[in-house]
């Protein structure tokens, strides 16, 4: 039956194309959801940013802190206990800014937007590199917040708040994002 | 749901069923045979590749995001209809020309060319000599079916040139309930490079079989104060088969058969993107001329001076404020025109066929996540149509058949919600009315119930209707009553449309996508022969149903080879008949490997493509298709250097698409093998 031919020959094609496509088959090979990469990212960030003298000095780890809802899940597994600046990179989710201790990393989670002004309050001054994903984030005083533009992930920093923080970053950091001036006296 | 409905949804739930199963299970079977580490924990090795990135490289990973199906970014697990994305990698790897080449390569989509226009088809339908009018065609989110024939343009004839897409985002299944009229079929959104990707100048040349050249200078730049500028413009000339030869005029006063140099095709077009803070401006031109060889319409044969000349424009004006974090507005004001100007050899008197289209209009859309858990849109959209001009008449001697004017105004309100049931449930559901000053009002709703029982499982169940309002030519056009005649009074035509997809993590960076489908499409306006006084008119005649499967494997590695899947099943019946329906393959399978050949430097991308029989109006069908097509690229030899080899239909083999009714022929044989060679380089 013509039917039945035509219907073997299209199944013969896809078992060939899928050992075409199998075969190889040698690790690395899946791709990369949101927040594995944004994860990555900020493990990198890291590596371009000079905490001030000695806020670093007494502690043997650099603490990602994530407050809010947590958006990585495992995607974070990659990063933990990798060494950075000879630190332990350590991740702690977190559910209010009083638990920052030490100099660290804080990701801001969107879930958290309403009390955004609260949580920078709260730490303003101390050695902290601020990080979002949500829309004005930056504007409203994170150092660092990622966006996507056409599928990619960008990041736009807010200079003003790693001067106040005494946060370095260095040129080629400052190159690869989007430099946000806050509106000055218009803070919501 | 009626009577009959359930009895016909019964017949064929058994059959797709125990297909679909099927297919499954030889998929998975295949896959469990060949991949033995299939079982094994992924995850490990990629992060840990992952990680060895840096900040540059971490920024040129793509993480897949489509806009169109809900008009916010969103992941396509989550987008309320069956998505698939091509990017610019792939249309320089794999070599597409047009607009058409890029969809033909995309899962259950098939193209027809009568070598005037492209004709796109997908779930079992296409209609050449609709000027897909079934799809809604979009630019950055700009409308681009013109106000006359509702044509999205797919050829040669579309505004943006192909080098200057980001990507395109297909969204199957009806959108009414976002995008009214046209947005029947499925949605195309064109979304193009920013200035990120286009730094400085550009320069591209391109030479092909049949004397085609093509080159294209654009120029980006991001200035102190923010504003982003884009320019950009391509001419291509192509001289065509220098003789196509039809059997229908094989006799010694048409030549043989023998159409000398009447395959001509070129255009010249512009497109422009400023953009400053939230605001941006975006223009676009072309202007096509293509020669027709095939003697449509009962043209003379091997007369080189039957033509289209095809042209089209657009500003856009668009202003995104954000209040905050959870709610935005965009408004846009656009101006638009299309111009057609058709020239017909017919014996003795060239006839002139002309349009002329004019229409403004604006849209307000408000995002908003007020509410916890929701994502809320409320959107209006008003265009008037201040010119829907029709004209035919002869030249020599005059005598004018149709000189019509209209001009026409449409509003539309519409409201979506983004409901986040449960953590792993969604409920996407929208509803958009359109008011028509021709026919009326029309209103249209999509449901969407997406699911993710496990991390790597999705499972969605999509409902949807749409409409397609009938367009200018179709209500208005007639050629003085010698052929055909209008038809004032024709209704919208609709879809109703059901479907299950199922997307699928298998780890080891497979992905597995599956669709079920079923379309009932109503009053479909079809052109048939008034038996009363022979005149070719346009009715909402037929009932087309369709049920099909859709199956597509994809693999991915980190080294940049992937290789993609698909196949397609789907029967598409004439209810009013019972008859299958022209045009309507009932498989196509689609194979893409790329392959790195040397580590970012040169790729090869190879692409496999069978079409099944098609049946044509004289009742007989084209014999099935399998095309194969071959691109090398070469990069980072020579600094901002990109050479790509193309070679097109590899085998050469004979195929033939089906013609619409206008033509003699009742199939029309494509292109054998063709070459094509690209330079591409960058100055910074």
């Amino acid at each position: 039956m013509d039917f039945c031919r035509k219907f073997a020959a299209i199944f013969m094609l896809v078992l060939i194309a899928a050992a075409v496509v199998t075969l190889p088959a040698r690790g690395q090979d899946r791709k990369p959801g949101e927040y594995e990469v944004k994860a990555v990212f900020i493990y990198n960030l890291a590596k371009f940013i000079e905490w001030p003298d000695k806020s670093l000095d007494n502690i043997s780890t650099l603490t990602l802190y994530i407050l809010g809802e947590d958006p990585f899940g495992t995607d974070l597994d990659a990063i933990r206990d990798k060494l950075i600046q000879g630190k332990r990179f350590v991740v702690k989710q977190i559910d209010s800014p009083d638990a920052l201790k030490n100099a660290g990393i804080l990701f801001i989670s969107s879930s958290e937007k309403e009390r955004l002004r609260d949580i920078l309050k709260g730490i303003s001054g101390l050695p902290i590199l601020t990080v979002g994903d949500t829309k004005s984030f930056a504007q409203r005083g994170v150092m660092v917040n990622f966006y996507i533009e056409n599928s990619k992930i960008r990041f736009e920093i807010n200079m003003e708040a790693a001067n106040l923080a005494r946060l370095k970053f260095s040129s080629n950091l400052l190159r690869m994002g989007t430099i946000i001036a806050p509106p000055k006296g218009k803070e919501k | 749901m009626t009577k009959a409905f359930t009895s016909v949804l019964a017949r064929v739930r058994l059959c797709l069923i125990k297909r679909y199963i099927g297919s499954i299970i030889l998929l998975l079977a295949c896959l469990a045979i060949l991949s033995p580490a299939y079982a094994a924990k992924s995850g490990d090795n990629v992060t840990r590749d992952l990680t060895d990135l840096d900040l540059k490289e971490l920024m040129e990973i793509e993480v897949v995001t489509v806009y169109g199906a809900s008009k916010f970014e969103q992941k396509i697990t989550e987008a309320p209809a069956a998505v698939s994305i091509v990017t610019s990698s792939d249309i320089k790897r794999y070599g597409y020309r047009t607009l058409a080449d890029i969809m033909q390569s995309i899962r259950g989509f098939y193209t027809t060319y009568d070598r005037n226009y492209h004709y796109l088809g997908m779930r079992g339908f296409s209609r050449p000599g609709d000027y897909n009018s079934r799809f809604l065609l979009l630019v950055d989110g700009h409308r681009v079916n013109d106000n006359i024939y509702n044509t999205a343009f797919i050829g040669t004839e579309f505004p943006i040139d192909v080098d200057l897409i980001d990507r395109v985002e297909v969204i199957r299944g009806p959108s009414s309930s976002i995008y009214g009229t046209n947005a029947f079929m499925g949605v195309i959104n064109v979304i193009t490079r920013r200035v990120n990707d286009l730094k400085g100048m550009e320069v591209s040349g391109e030479a092909a079989r049949y004397d085609t050249y093509k080159g294209r200078l654009s120029y980006g730049r991001k200035f102190e104060n923010g504003l982003e500028a884009i320019a950009s413009g391509s001419i291509y000339d192509s001289k065509g088969q220098s003789e196509l030869y039809y059997r229908e005029f094989d006799n010694p006063a048409t030549n043989n058969g023998i159409a000398g140099n009447a395959d001509g095709d070129r255009y010249h077009s512009l497109f422009s993107t400023l953009m400053l803070k939230g605001l941006r401006l975006q223009g676009a031109y072309v202007s096509r001329d293509k020669t027709i060889p095939t003697a449509p319409w009962g043209v003379e044969f091997n007369n080189t001076g039957t033509k289209t000349s095809d042209e089209r424009g657009y500003l856009d004006l668009k202003y995104e404020h954000i209040f905050d974090d959870r709610s935005n507005i965009t408004t846009t004001l656009f101006y638009d025109y299309y111009l057609y100007r058709g020239t017909y050899m017919l014996p003795g008197a060239p006839n002139k066929d002309s349009t002329d289209g004019r229409w403004w209009g604006g849209d307000v859309k408000l995002t908003t996540r007020i509410l916890k858990r929701n994502n809320i849109i409320v959107g209006g959209e008003f265009i008037d149509n201040t010119k829907q001009d029709q004209s035919n008449y002869d030249e020599q001697p005059y005598s004018l058949y149709l000189d019509d004017k209209r001009n026409s105004r449409t509003w539309a309100l519409y409201v979506q919600d983004e409901i986040k049931i449960l953590e792993n449930l969604i409920l996407n559901a929208g509803l958009r009315h359109d008011y028509y000053d021709t026919f009326g009002g029309t209103t249209n709703p999509r449901v969407a119930l997406i699911y993710r029982p496990l991390e790597p499982t999705t499972i969605k169940f999509l409902y949807g209707t749409a409409f397609r309002a009938p367009s200018p030519y179709e209500l208005y056009y007639s050629d003085g009553n010698v052929s055909s005649k209008a038809n004032p009074d024709l209704k919208p035509e609709t879809i109703e449309t059901y479907e299950l997809v199922l997307e699928q993590s298998l780890g080891k960076g497979f992905r597995l996508a599956t669709s079920l489908f079923f379309n009932k499409i109503d009053d479909l306006i079809s052109l048939e022969t008034d038996a009363a006084d022979g005149l070719d008119v346009f009715r909402n005649i037929e009932r087309l149903e369709t049920k099909g499967v859709e199956l597509e494997l994809e693999k991915k590695w980190d080294n940049g080879l992937k290789g993609l899947i698909s196949y397609t099943y789907q029967e598409t019946e004439n209810k009013q008949t019972d008859e299958a329906v022209t045009n309507s393959p009932r498989h196509l399978a689609k194979a893409n490997l790329m392959v790195p050949l040397l580590k970012d430097k040169i790729f090869a991308g190879l692409e496999e493509q069978y079409v099944s029989k098609r049946k044509l109006l004289n009742g007989s069908d084209t014999g099935s298709a399998f095309i194969t097509n071959l691109t090398f690229s070469a990069q980072n030899f020579i600094k901002g250097m990109e050479v790509f080899l193309s070679v097109y239909n590899l085998f050469g083999q004979t195929y033939e698409d089906p013609a619409s009714r206008e033509h003699n022929q009742s199939a029309i044989e494509q292109d054998g093998i063709g070459f094509r060679l690209k330079m591409v380089y960058r100055f910074w």
